[in-house]
This record gives structure tokens, sequence and C-alpha cells, in this order.
């Protein structure tokens, strides 16, 4: 299918001024857009010295050593063989792709569920003092 | 150590790494401990910061190495970018920006100086521009221009769609040539003149 100038604008952005490098399904009517159109070759010229200046962004290369400094750390470093309950949670949750407050929240109330499922309820579960109990039908029946 | 280690694919490596082998660690930091320093790089702008943070990435792997699941992830390279991305875009937020006037001084009148200088301030005035871009755009450009990556690889770290990924680049590459036309009709020789 032939592209126009306008759809060529858009996939020079997308995929770069070097139209051989674009994906295989658009590659052919973007080679045949720069053939065909003056504009298109314009434009294709135009962002190809765009990228150039892009190019020109500040990179530093590595420390030469780097590889062996993050070996060299490894080997002094515990293999955990158990994950810690905050990582723990953190693999439940990572599929999820929540954000940090819903996570720490939610996380919170999971917390909160277990230790207070485990926590003796008093009220509920301890036996009754037999004295209270005494004191309370005694006053009962003087009221009555 | 084992001679085969350094031939051997990436799953087969972690499979490895995962029952402790020391041999197989030191395969997979060789093989792409400088790919990912480039992207942190591009991230923070900082050498000795993106070192250190591509160290944490890969010390947290050897630690612990179940983290990456072959059934979940598609693949390491894929999954280990998120990594270091989460760790550059956290260390980044946490540390306060440079304001771009600072760095960007168009004006110097030392005789012989325009070139070097106009070369410099340029590059300056590139970073600048890129900071100032939105979090995601930065990153979509990074992946896709910087470091190479497909549309696909860069949706899948980035965790948005592939016509969102695209998106954001053409919005950043759009914003950007606006501010650099604007900047050079500013300076057109780089010397103020």
């Amino acid at each position: 299918m032939a592209m126009d100038a306008e759809q060529f604008r858009e996939r020079l952005l997308i995929h770069g001024a070097d139209v051989t490098r674009w994906p295989e399904e658009i590659r052919g009517a973007g080679m045949e857009a720069v053939e065909r159109s003056l504009e298109c070759r314009s434009l294709q010229e135009e962002h190809a010295q765009f990228e150039a200046v892009l190019s020109t962004r500040v990179y530093e290369e590595p420390s030469p050593d780097l590889a062996r400094r993050i070996v060299s750390a490894a080997w002094q470093r515990e293999r955990r063989t158990f994950p810690g309950l905050a990582e723990l949670l953190a693999s439940c949750f990572m599929d999820l792709r929540l954000p940090k407050p819903v996570f720490t929240a939610a996380a919170v109330l999971i917390i909160g569920f277990v230790v207070g499922f485990f926590l003796p309820t008093e009220s509920v579960l301890a036996d009754p003092d037999p004295a209270e109990v005494q004191t309370f039908l005694d006053s009962a029946t003087e009221v009555l | 150590m084992d001679d085969r280690a350094p031939a051997l694919d990436d799953d087969l490596l972690l499979r490895r790494i995962q029952d402790g082998n020391h041999e197989a660690f030191a395969s997979l930091v060789q093989r792409h401990a400088k790919p990912f320093y480039s992207l942190a790089y591009r991230i923070v702008q900082h050498r000795e910061d993106a070192e250190d943070l591509v160290q944490a990435a890969f010390l947290k792997l050897w630690e612990r190495p179940d983290l990456w699941d072959r059934r979940k992830q598609a693949k390491f390279t894929t999954w280990f970018y998120t990594v270091v991305t989460n760790l550059c875009l956290d260390h980044t937020r946490r540390k306060k920006p440079l304001p771009l006037s600072d760095e960007i001084d168009f004006v110097d009148r030392r005789p012989g100086q325009e070139d070097f200088l106009h070369h410099k301030q340029r590059r300056a005035m590139l970073n600048g521009f890129m900071r100032n871009l939105p979090e995601r755009q930065q990153l979509a450009l990074n992946l896709c221009f910087y470091e190479g990556l497909s549309n696909r690889e860069a949706a899948d770290i980035i965790g948005v769609n592939l016509k969102a990924v695209q998106s954001l680049i053409m919005r950043a590459k759009t914003t950007l040539r606006e501010w650099l036309k604007d900047a050079l009709v500013k300076v057109p020789n780089g010397d103020g003149r």
C-alpha cells in the first residue's frame, strides 16, 4: 500500500531516518515513498539531520573493570534461600503493577489480617472469672 | 571455570545461577553489564551512579535468582532492563534535578573557544531538553533511539502497549525538535551573534 507524506513523517518519527531498518511490513512502502516523492526524500534528510544532533548527547563509557567489580561484589554476598516477608509480598503483587501507595496499603491490610487472625481475642475466648460472674448475678438479683 | 559457559544462552545460565553456579553468573555479567550500564547512564547521566545501579541490579539477581521466572517473563534481557530501569527511576526521583539554566550559557566570548564551547553547550542543551521531557517519553527514546531496542521490547519494559510506546516516541521527538529549533534560532552560530 502506498504511503503518503504524512504517514511517512509519522513512520520517520517512530522508526527513524534509516528506512532500511524499518519493520519488514512497512519497509517496502517506505522505500517506495522515498523513491517516488521529493517531499518524502526531504523529510527523510531533515530527520537524519535531527537524529545526528540527538546522537551528540553526552555518553561516558563504563569503567573497564565494571563486570569484574560486580562479580567480586557478588562473591562476598550471602545468597538467601528464603525470601523475607517484604519480598514475599512484593513478589505476590509483582504482576499487578500496583502503584506504591496501593501496594503499601494492601500489604498493611494483609499483615493486619494475619496478626489479627493469630491473636486470641480475650473478650470471646477467655474463660470468665467465676468471682466476676457471681458479682454480676448478685447485682442483677438486687436490681430485680 | 567452565569453558562452555560463555556460549550458553541466558536461560541456561540463569538455571545454573539458580543452582549457585558462580561461573554462570560471571558469564551473564560479562555478557550484559555494558548494555545495561548504557541504559542506566542514559537515565541517570552519571557514570559512577549508573555503574552502582547496574551492580545493585546484578547483586539482587545473585542473591535472589528465583526472582527471574522463565514461565512469567518472556526474555531475561527484557525483564532485567525493567529491573535496571526501575532502580534508575527511583534514583533520579530521589535526586534533585539540576536547573536547566545552570547548564546552558549560550554566550562565551573568550577567543578561540567558540567551536569547542559551541559543541559542548549544544550537548549540555540537549541533555537539559531530554531531562525536561516527561519521564516515559525520555524512557521510550532512551530504549528505542539510544539503545536500539524494538518498539515491542520497549513497550514490554515500560509496561504499555505498542501503540502507546510509538506515541511516546513521536511526542518526545516532536517536542525535542521544536525546542532545538527554537534554541538554534536564538543562537544560530553558538556564539550569541
